[in-house]
Protein backbone atom coordinates (compact mmCIF):
# COMPACT_ATOMS: atom_id res chain seq x y z
CA UNK A 1 0.00 0.00 0.00
CA UNK A 2 1.13 3.11 -1.14
CA UNK A 3 1.48 6.27 1.85
CA UNK A 4 2.51 9.59 0.97
CA UNK A 5 5.13 10.13 4.39
CA UNK A 6 4.96 13.93 5.49
CA UNK A 7 8.29 14.64 6.50
CA UNK A 8 9.71 17.96 7.95
CA UNK A 9 13.76 17.65 7.49
CA UNK A 10 13.43 20.48 10.68
CA UNK A 11 11.73 18.22 12.57
CA UNK A 12 14.63 15.41 12.45
CA UNK A 13 17.30 15.14 14.49
CA UNK A 14 20.44 14.50 13.04
CA UNK A 15 23.13 12.37 14.39
CA UNK A 16 25.64 15.18 13.72
CA UNK A 17 24.60 17.99 15.52
CA UNK A 18 24.93 21.52 14.37
CA UNK A 19 28.42 21.87 12.95
CA UNK A 20 30.10 25.09 11.40
CA UNK A 21 31.61 23.99 8.31
CA UNK A 22 35.06 25.42 8.02
CA UNK A 23 35.55 26.77 4.35
CA UNK A 24 37.43 24.69 2.80
CA UNK A 25 35.04 21.64 3.64
CA UNK A 26 34.45 20.89 -0.16
CA UNK A 27 33.98 17.28 0.55
CA UNK A 28 30.82 16.05 0.52
CA UNK A 29 29.55 14.93 4.07
CA UNK A 30 26.70 13.06 5.28
CA UNK A 31 24.66 13.36 7.90
CA UNK A 32 22.20 10.37 8.76
CA UNK A 33 19.03 11.39 10.84
CA UNK A 34 17.26 8.69 13.91
CA UNK A 35 15.27 5.78 12.28
CA UNK A 36 12.02 6.93 13.07
CA UNK A 37 9.95 4.00 14.25
CA UNK A 38 5.85 4.37 13.45
CA UNK A 39 3.40 1.77 12.99
CA UNK A 40 2.95 1.85 9.71
CA UNK A 41 6.82 0.70 9.39
CA UNK A 42 9.72 3.56 9.70
CA UNK A 43 11.68 6.39 8.25
CA UNK A 44 15.41 7.20 7.77
CA UNK A 45 16.75 10.60 6.27
CA UNK A 46 19.92 11.49 5.26
CA UNK A 47 21.20 14.36 3.66
CA UNK A 48 24.78 15.30 2.30
CA UNK A 49 26.07 18.82 2.57
CA UNK A 50 29.24 20.20 0.82
CA UNK A 51 30.21 23.46 2.51
CA UNK A 52 27.32 24.78 3.75
CA UNK A 53 24.77 23.34 1.00
CA UNK A 54 22.57 20.59 1.28
CA UNK A 55 23.86 18.39 -1.79
CA UNK A 56 21.24 16.07 -1.82
CA UNK A 57 18.78 14.02 0.67
CA UNK A 58 17.69 10.59 0.46
CA UNK A 59 15.03 8.76 2.07
CA UNK A 60 14.85 4.75 3.71
CA UNK A 61 11.33 4.06 4.31
CA UNK A 62 10.03 1.30 5.18
CA UNK A 63 6.53 -0.25 5.62
CA UNK A 64 5.15 -3.15 7.06
CA UNK A 65 4.06 -4.64 4.06
CA UNK A 66 5.84 -7.63 2.68
CA UNK A 67 7.15 -4.60 -0.20
CA UNK A 68 8.98 -2.69 0.84
CA UNK A 69 9.31 1.28 -0.61
CA UNK A 70 12.67 3.13 -0.76
CA UNK A 71 12.58 5.89 -2.24
CA UNK A 72 16.07 6.35 -2.50
CA UNK A 73 17.91 3.91 -0.45
CA UNK A 74 20.61 4.18 2.06
CA UNK A 75 22.78 1.93 4.23
CA UNK A 76 21.01 1.19 6.98
CA UNK A 77 23.82 1.28 9.96
CA UNK A 78 26.11 -1.56 9.81
CA UNK A 79 25.13 -4.08 12.86
CA UNK A 80 28.18 -6.67 12.74
CA UNK A 81 26.53 -9.94 12.58
CA UNK A 82 27.88 -13.52 13.88
CA UNK A 83 26.93 -16.98 15.49
CA UNK A 84 25.77 -17.54 18.68
CA UNK A 85 28.42 -19.53 20.73
CA UNK A 86 29.46 -19.38 24.24
CA UNK A 87 32.50 -17.25 25.66
CA UNK A 88 35.26 -18.34 28.34
CA UNK A 89 35.77 -14.71 29.29
CA UNK A 90 36.71 -14.11 32.91
CA UNK A 91 34.07 -11.83 33.94
CA UNK A 92 33.32 -10.09 37.80
CA UNK A 93 29.42 -10.22 37.04
CA UNK A 94 26.73 -11.10 34.50
CA UNK A 95 23.84 -9.82 33.10
CA UNK A 96 20.85 -11.85 31.59
CA UNK A 97 16.73 -11.50 31.51
CA UNK A 98 15.24 -11.58 34.82
CA UNK A 99 15.17 -14.82 36.19
CA UNK A 100 13.72 -15.85 39.67
CA UNK A 101 16.09 -15.25 42.45
CA UNK A 102 17.52 -18.88 42.79
CA UNK A 103 17.92 -19.49 39.03
CA UNK A 104 19.67 -16.03 38.60
CA UNK A 105 22.33 -16.86 41.86
CA UNK A 106 22.69 -20.30 40.29
CA UNK A 107 23.57 -18.59 36.75
CA UNK A 108 26.17 -16.44 38.17
CA UNK A 109 28.16 -18.85 40.26
CA UNK A 110 27.84 -21.18 37.15
CA UNK A 111 29.36 -18.69 34.77
CA UNK A 112 31.91 -17.19 37.31
CA UNK A 113 33.14 -20.67 38.38
CA UNK A 114 33.39 -21.42 34.21
CA UNK A 115 35.35 -17.98 34.28
CA UNK A 116 37.54 -19.51 37.67
CA UNK A 117 36.68 -16.51 39.47
CA UNK B 1 11.33 -6.16 44.25
CA UNK B 2 11.78 -9.93 44.42
CA UNK B 3 14.49 -9.90 42.82
CA UNK B 4 17.89 -10.41 44.13
CA UNK B 5 20.26 -7.62 44.33
CA UNK B 6 23.99 -8.10 44.91
CA UNK B 7 26.20 -4.99 45.93
CA UNK B 8 30.01 -5.25 45.13
CA UNK B 9 32.02 -2.30 46.45
CA UNK B 10 35.52 -1.97 46.31
CA UNK B 11 36.34 0.93 48.18
CA UNK B 12 37.83 0.66 51.49
CA UNK B 13 36.19 1.24 54.74
CA UNK B 14 32.75 1.99 52.93
CA UNK B 15 30.20 2.59 55.73
CA UNK B 16 27.27 -0.03 56.05
CA UNK B 17 24.89 2.51 57.31
CA UNK B 18 25.92 4.18 53.62
CA UNK B 19 24.92 1.14 51.84
CA UNK B 20 21.95 0.96 54.13
CA UNK B 21 20.46 3.73 52.28
CA UNK B 22 21.15 2.61 49.12
CA UNK B 23 19.32 -0.76 50.33
CA UNK B 24 16.19 1.01 52.49
CA UNK B 25 15.88 3.28 48.71
CA UNK B 26 15.00 -0.16 47.10
CA UNK B 27 12.85 -1.06 49.62
CA UNK B 28 10.70 1.99 49.18
CA UNK B 29 10.88 1.69 45.06
CA UNK B 30 9.48 -1.69 45.68
CA UNK B 31 7.02 -0.75 48.21
CA UNK B 32 5.41 1.88 46.24
CA UNK B 33 5.93 0.20 42.65
CA UNK B 34 5.52 -3.72 42.78
CA UNK B 35 2.95 -4.96 41.03
CA UNK B 36 3.09 -7.52 43.25
CA UNK B 37 2.28 -5.86 46.20
CA UNK B 38 -1.79 -5.13 46.50
CA UNK B 39 -0.93 -1.85 48.43
CA UNK B 40 1.63 -0.47 46.27
CA UNK B 41 0.19 2.62 44.73
CA UNK B 42 0.31 1.60 41.46
CA UNK B 43 -1.56 -1.80 42.83
CA UNK B 44 -4.14 0.72 44.28
CA UNK B 45 -4.04 2.47 40.92
CA UNK B 46 -4.62 -0.01 39.19
CA UNK B 47 -7.77 -1.30 41.49
CA UNK B 48 -8.90 2.07 40.96
CA UNK B 49 -8.27 2.65 44.84
CA UNK B 50 -6.40 5.82 43.90
CA UNK B 51 -7.04 8.43 41.30
CA UNK B 52 -4.10 9.59 39.53
CA UNK B 53 -3.71 13.05 40.79
CA UNK B 54 -3.85 11.55 44.31
CA UNK B 55 -0.71 9.17 43.47
CA UNK B 56 2.59 9.76 45.37
CA UNK B 57 4.68 13.32 43.42
CA UNK B 58 7.50 10.96 43.18
CA UNK B 59 4.95 8.05 41.62
CA UNK B 60 3.82 10.49 39.45
CA UNK B 61 7.07 11.72 37.89
CA UNK B 62 7.86 8.32 37.13
CA UNK B 63 4.49 7.88 35.46
CA UNK B 64 5.42 11.20 33.62
CA UNK B 65 8.56 9.60 32.15
CA UNK B 66 7.37 6.72 31.05
CA UNK B 67 4.72 8.62 28.97
CA UNK B 68 8.20 10.48 27.54
CA UNK B 69 9.40 7.51 26.67
CA UNK B 70 6.45 6.09 25.16
CA UNK B 71 6.53 9.20 22.86
CA UNK B 72 10.29 8.73 22.32
CA UNK B 73 9.91 5.23 21.35
CA UNK B 74 7.02 5.58 18.93
CA UNK B 75 4.74 3.89 21.53
CA UNK B 76 6.88 0.82 21.64
CA UNK B 77 7.65 1.45 25.48
CA UNK B 78 4.37 1.51 26.87
CA UNK B 79 3.22 0.86 30.39
CA UNK B 80 -0.33 -0.39 29.61
CA UNK B 81 0.78 -2.35 27.14
CA UNK B 82 0.88 -6.40 29.46
CA UNK B 83 -2.42 -5.66 30.48
CA UNK B 84 -3.67 -5.41 26.47
CA UNK B 85 -3.14 -8.79 25.81
CA UNK B 86 -5.70 -10.70 24.31
CA UNK B 87 -4.17 -13.88 24.60
CA UNK B 88 -3.63 -16.74 27.18
CA UNK B 89 -0.55 -15.55 28.27
CA UNK B 90 0.24 -15.08 32.05
CA UNK B 91 -0.86 -10.86 31.91
CA UNK B 92 -3.99 -11.47 29.57
CA UNK B 93 -6.91 -10.25 31.11
CA UNK B 94 -5.43 -8.61 34.47
CA UNK B 95 -6.69 -5.46 35.85
CA UNK B 96 -8.72 -3.05 34.72
CA UNK B 97 -8.18 -0.97 31.54
CA UNK B 98 -6.26 1.39 31.77
CA UNK B 99 -3.99 -0.75 33.60
CA UNK B 100 0.03 -0.11 34.05
CA UNK B 101 2.93 -1.70 34.57
CA UNK B 102 5.75 0.44 34.74
CA UNK B 103 8.70 -2.43 35.92
CA UNK B 104 10.25 -1.71 32.53
CA UNK B 105 11.28 1.91 33.58
CA UNK B 106 11.28 1.54 37.47
CA UNK B 107 13.74 -1.81 37.88
CA UNK B 108 16.78 -0.04 36.41
CA UNK B 109 15.54 3.68 37.53
CA UNK B 110 15.64 1.61 41.03
CA UNK B 111 18.94 0.26 40.50
CA UNK B 112 20.17 3.32 38.92
CA UNK B 113 19.24 5.41 41.91
CA UNK B 114 20.85 3.09 44.71
CA UNK B 115 24.42 3.21 42.74
CA UNK B 116 23.81 7.45 42.63
CA UNK B 117 23.26 6.87 46.39
CA UNK B 118 26.60 4.84 46.79
CA UNK B 119 28.61 7.68 44.99
CA UNK B 120 26.66 10.33 47.52
CA UNK B 121 28.21 8.58 50.10
CA UNK B 122 31.94 7.93 48.69
CA UNK B 123 31.84 5.09 46.68
CA UNK B 124 34.14 5.18 43.29
CA UNK B 125 34.84 1.52 42.66
CA UNK B 126 30.93 -0.35 43.09
CA UNK B 127 28.86 -2.62 40.60
CA UNK B 128 25.30 -2.90 41.46
CA UNK B 129 23.65 -5.70 39.50
CA UNK B 130 19.97 -6.40 40.59
CA UNK B 131 19.07 -9.49 38.45
CA UNK B 132 20.45 -9.27 35.79
CA UNK B 133 20.48 -5.29 35.43
CA UNK B 134 24.17 -3.45 36.22
CA UNK B 135 25.32 -0.57 36.83
CA UNK B 136 29.02 0.07 37.46
CA UNK B 137 31.36 3.03 38.23
CA UNK B 138 35.47 2.89 38.43
CA UNK B 139 36.95 -0.13 38.65
CA UNK B 140 37.35 -3.62 40.83
CA UNK B 141 40.84 -4.46 42.55
CA UNK B 142 43.33 -4.87 40.20
CA UNK B 143 41.50 -4.26 37.35
CA UNK B 144 41.15 -1.54 35.10
CA UNK B 145 37.36 -2.19 34.26
CA UNK B 146 34.61 -4.10 35.19
CA UNK B 147 33.99 -7.44 33.82
CA UNK B 148 30.16 -8.19 32.28
CA UNK B 149 28.65 -11.28 30.97
CA UNK B 150 25.91 -11.24 29.00
CA UNK B 151 24.21 -14.73 29.19
CA UNK B 152 23.87 -16.87 26.36
CA UNK B 153 19.88 -17.59 25.81
CA UNK B 154 20.46 -20.72 25.06
CA UNK B 155 22.76 -22.10 27.75
CA UNK B 156 21.99 -20.13 31.12
CA UNK B 157 25.41 -20.14 33.13
CA UNK B 158 27.34 -19.79 29.92
CA UNK B 159 28.51 -16.22 28.74
CA UNK B 160 27.71 -15.12 25.06
CA UNK B 161 29.80 -12.12 24.78
CA UNK B 162 31.70 -10.25 27.17
CA UNK B 163 32.42 -7.00 28.03
CA UNK B 164 34.89 -4.89 29.71
CA UNK B 165 32.67 -1.06 31.18
CA UNK B 166 33.64 1.41 33.39
CA UNK B 167 30.69 4.08 34.48
CA UNK B 168 28.37 2.19 32.42
CA UNK B 169 24.79 0.46 32.68
CA UNK B 170 24.19 -2.87 31.23
CA UNK B 171 20.50 -4.07 30.73
CA UNK B 172 19.01 -7.18 29.05
CA UNK B 173 15.70 -7.90 28.30
CA UNK B 174 14.63 -11.64 27.27
CA UNK B 175 12.38 -14.01 26.91
CA UNK B 176 13.72 -17.17 27.98
CA UNK B 177 13.57 -16.74 31.48
CA UNK B 178 9.51 -15.77 33.04
CA UNK B 179 8.05 -16.91 29.43
CA UNK B 180 6.93 -14.28 27.68
CA UNK B 181 6.16 -11.22 29.60
CA UNK B 182 6.74 -8.49 27.14
CA UNK B 183 4.07 -8.08 24.80
CA UNK B 184 4.14 -5.89 21.80
CA UNK B 185 1.78 -2.88 22.30
CA UNK B 186 0.51 -2.92 18.63
CA UNK B 187 -0.78 -6.45 17.94
CA UNK B 188 -1.12 -7.46 22.03
CA UNK B 189 1.45 -10.48 20.97
CA UNK B 190 4.97 -11.47 21.87
CA UNK B 191 7.06 -10.02 19.61
CA UNK B 192 8.90 -12.07 17.11
CA UNK B 193 12.51 -12.92 16.57
CA UNK B 194 14.77 -12.07 19.45
CA UNK B 195 16.04 -14.07 22.34
CA UNK B 196 17.40 -11.30 24.18
CA UNK B 197 18.39 -7.82 23.62
CA UNK B 198 21.42 -6.31 26.20
CA UNK B 199 21.86 -2.36 26.07
CA UNK B 200 24.88 -0.52 27.52
CA UNK B 201 24.98 2.75 28.12
CA UNK B 202 25.65 5.86 30.54
CA UNK B 203 21.81 5.47 32.29
CA UNK B 204 20.52 2.12 33.60
CA UNK B 205 16.95 3.71 33.62
CA UNK B 206 17.27 4.27 29.67
CA UNK B 207 19.09 0.88 28.77
CA UNK B 208 16.60 -0.58 30.74
CA UNK B 209 14.00 0.69 28.91
CA UNK B 210 15.19 0.48 25.82
CA UNK B 211 16.10 -3.23 26.26
CA UNK B 212 12.27 -3.32 26.75
CA UNK B 213 11.85 -1.64 23.76
CA UNK B 214 13.64 -3.13 21.48
CA UNK B 215 12.46 -6.64 22.60
CA UNK B 216 8.92 -5.76 22.21
CA UNK B 217 9.86 -4.20 18.69
CA UNK B 218 11.04 -7.61 17.44
CA UNK B 219 14.75 -8.60 15.70
CA UNK B 220 14.05 -6.38 12.40
CA UNK B 221 12.43 -3.06 13.54
CA UNK B 222 14.39 -3.55 16.76
CA UNK B 223 17.72 -4.14 14.84
CA UNK B 224 16.97 -0.83 12.98
CA UNK B 225 16.18 1.18 16.23
CA UNK B 226 18.87 0.77 17.95
CA UNK B 227 20.99 1.45 14.84
CA UNK B 228 20.04 5.18 15.11
CA UNK B 229 20.32 5.32 18.81
CA UNK B 230 22.75 8.16 20.48
CA UNK B 231 25.20 6.90 23.21
CA UNK B 232 23.61 3.25 23.57
CA UNK B 233 25.38 -0.04 22.01
CA UNK B 234 23.16 -3.06 21.63
CA UNK B 235 23.54 -6.25 21.67
CA UNK B 236 20.69 -8.91 19.94
CA UNK B 237 20.26 -12.81 20.30
CA UNK B 238 18.29 -13.81 17.62
CA UNK B 239 15.99 -16.79 17.72
CA UNK B 240 18.36 -18.24 15.01
CA UNK B 241 21.02 -18.24 16.89
CA UNK B 242 22.97 -15.20 15.48
CA UNK B 243 23.97 -12.35 17.28
CA UNK B 244 23.92 -8.76 16.34
CA UNK B 245 25.62 -5.80 17.72
CA UNK B 246 26.17 -2.23 17.22
CA UNK B 247 29.40 -0.60 16.52
CA UNK B 248 30.41 0.56 19.49
CA UNK B 249 30.44 -3.09 21.12
CA UNK B 250 33.69 -3.94 19.31
CA UNK B 251 35.33 -1.92 21.59
CA UNK B 252 34.15 -3.08 24.89
CA UNK B 253 34.44 -6.53 23.98
CA UNK B 254 37.36 -9.32 26.26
Amino acid sequence: MRRSIPLALGALSLSASTVALPAEALAATTYKGAFYSERWGGAQVSIKVKGKKITSISVYVQQDTPRSIQLDSVAIPYLKQEALKSSSANIHTYSGATTTSEAFIDSLKSALNKAHI
Amino acid sequence: MGLPVIFDICDEGFPDAALQVSIDWLHWVDRHFSTYRPDSQISRLNRGDLAPDQLHPQVKAVLGRCEAFRVHTGGWFDIRAPYMAQGKGPEAGRGRPGSVDPSGYVKGWAVSGAMRRLNVAGAKNACVNAGGDVVVCGHPDGDSAWRIGIQNPRSPGEIAVALAVTDAAVATSGAYARGQHIIDPFNQRPPEGLLSVTIVGPDLTAADVYATTVFAMGAQRGAQWVAGLDDYEAILIRADDTVLTTPGIAALRI
